[in-house]
């Protein structure tokens, strides 16, 4: 590991398995400097499978309590943004599972209702068109591309998080993107 | 030729939670803030040996000695060796370095298989399996040996299981079904030490079946126990 500096002012050079470890030992700073650093690909990908700001919120703080009381477990070495992406992605699955019991929650169809996702700060026409492309594609390829494409994560770690093989991620990926270039190309087309 | 769209995107940026969400946030967990660094890898390791290790023991100091205890004495210590390896194997590295999920769920197969194969060839009679199961007497012996062995490879997974809690948010079901195999072998070795009986039908369904339903049992429970 890197020589973790003892007053945690100057965290830019450190990787976040670095400021995890100072985190675990008690450091404050470092855990601001952590949460500067993961929570927007965090937050990214919770919004990307709510499509609701509030919602993904409310697992963002929920993520973030469960890597709290689980941070003695953090087994040093392990790459942090897959193990966090991970216990958001259960707790977004948790949460959907608890939501369809609750009757209450539920459409008069029986289905749960899917919230418009809501706009970016990116008002061009393109933008506008790959949020929807991405909106209508299905949930699997959607979430292989947040992972790889806008998370960050290498193929591997993606297949990790979302407990499949490499091979499947890179099919849902392929696939995600020939759904891309046909709405996309639909776009240029209907723009012109 | 047709340019590719996805070439000229631009994917959006990553989205930024609200100053007030992050407060909260940065509140809860800041507030009373100790260090808190569990156990290391190595140790997990250790004490989940240990672990397996003493319930065969205590198993065997209650159940005492059975007429077939040298072989078995034999085969005990090499089943720890491959419970050890197992586990080193499966869990011993941290989540997301750890070999493929595929290749932890071949190793678990093998063993399974190899301990069949072992039990086979442990056993010093095989009746015809209509007999074993026409037979009362033999249904109600390893029926015996089943549920006994049940209770100590539960004991046994229990403790790895507490060992290596909330440290797998990756592949929970797989390190679960690790624990249980462990904890399986554990439990069927202890009985293995404390049955007298050598027939191989009793030994695959009242010692060997143990190691499946555990491992079973281990993946439903460790996708609770593993995951933070």
């Amino acid at each position: 590991m890197a020589a973790v500096a003892e007053d945690r002012e100057n965290t830019e050079d450190d990787s976040v398995e670095d400021l995890m470890r100072a985190y675990v030992d008690g450091s404050a700073p470092a855990f601001d400097a952590l949460y500067r650093r993961v929570s927007p690909r965090l937050f990214g990908y919770l919004l990307r499978l709510t499509r609701n700001r509030e919602r993904a919120e409310d697992l963002l703080q929920i993520t973030f309590t469960k890597i709290h009381r689980a941070r003695a477990s953090y087994l040093l070495g392990a790459p942090l943004l897959p193990w966090v992406l991970a216990i958001a992605r259960r707790s977004f699955y948790d949460e959907r599972r608890a939501a369809k019991s609750r009757s209450e929650d539920l459409s008069p169809d029986g289905e749960l209702p899917e919230p418009k996702l809501e706009e970016h700060g990116l008002p061009t026409d393109i933008q506008v068109a790959l949020e929807k492309a991405l909106d209508s594609m299905p949930e699997s390829y959607r979430e292989a591309i947040q992972l790889t494409k806008l998370t960050g994560l290498s193929i591997s770690e993606a297949a990790e998080v979302l407990g499949t093989t490499p091979t499947a991620v890179k099919l849902r990926v392929h696939r995600g993107y020939n759904v891309l270039r046909k709405s996309l190309h639909g776009f240029k087309r209907g723009d012109s | 030729m047709t340019k590719d769209p996805l070439a000229e995107i631009g994917w959006p940026e990553p989205a930024v939670p609200s100053a007030r969400a992050s407060k909260l946030i940065r509140e809860s967990v800041t507030r009373d803030l100790k260090p808190d660094r569990g156990l290391s890898a190595g140790v997990r390791l250790l004490l989940s040996v240990a672990a397996s290790a003493g319930v065969v023991f205590a198993a065997l100091l209650l159940s005492g000695s059975s007429k077939r205890m040298e072989g078995a004495l034999l085969g005990a210590v090499g089943w720890g060796i491959v419970q050890g390896a197992v586990l080193f194997l499966g869990l011993s590295r941290p989540p997301g370095r750890r070999v493929p999920r595929v290749a932890r769920l071949v190793v678990l197969a093998v063993v399974i298989a190899a301990f069949f194969v072992y039990l086979g060839f442990a056993g010093s009679q095989l009746l015809p399996v209509g007999e074993f199961l026409g037979a009362e007497a033999h249904r109600h012996a390893a029926m015996g040996c089943a549920i006994q062995a049940v209770a100590w490879g539960a004991l046994a997974s229990g403790g790895v299981l507490l060992f290596w809690r909330r440290t797998d948010p990756l592949s929970p079901g797989v390190s679960g079904a690790i624990a249980g195999l462990a904890g399986g072998l554990a439990g069927a070795v202890a009985i293995g030490l404390a049955c007298p009986s050598g027939e191989t039908w009793h030994l695959w369904v009242g010692h060997g079946l143990v190691v499946v339903g555990l491992s079973l049992a281990g993946w439903f429970v460790g996708r609770k126990s593993f995951a933070p």
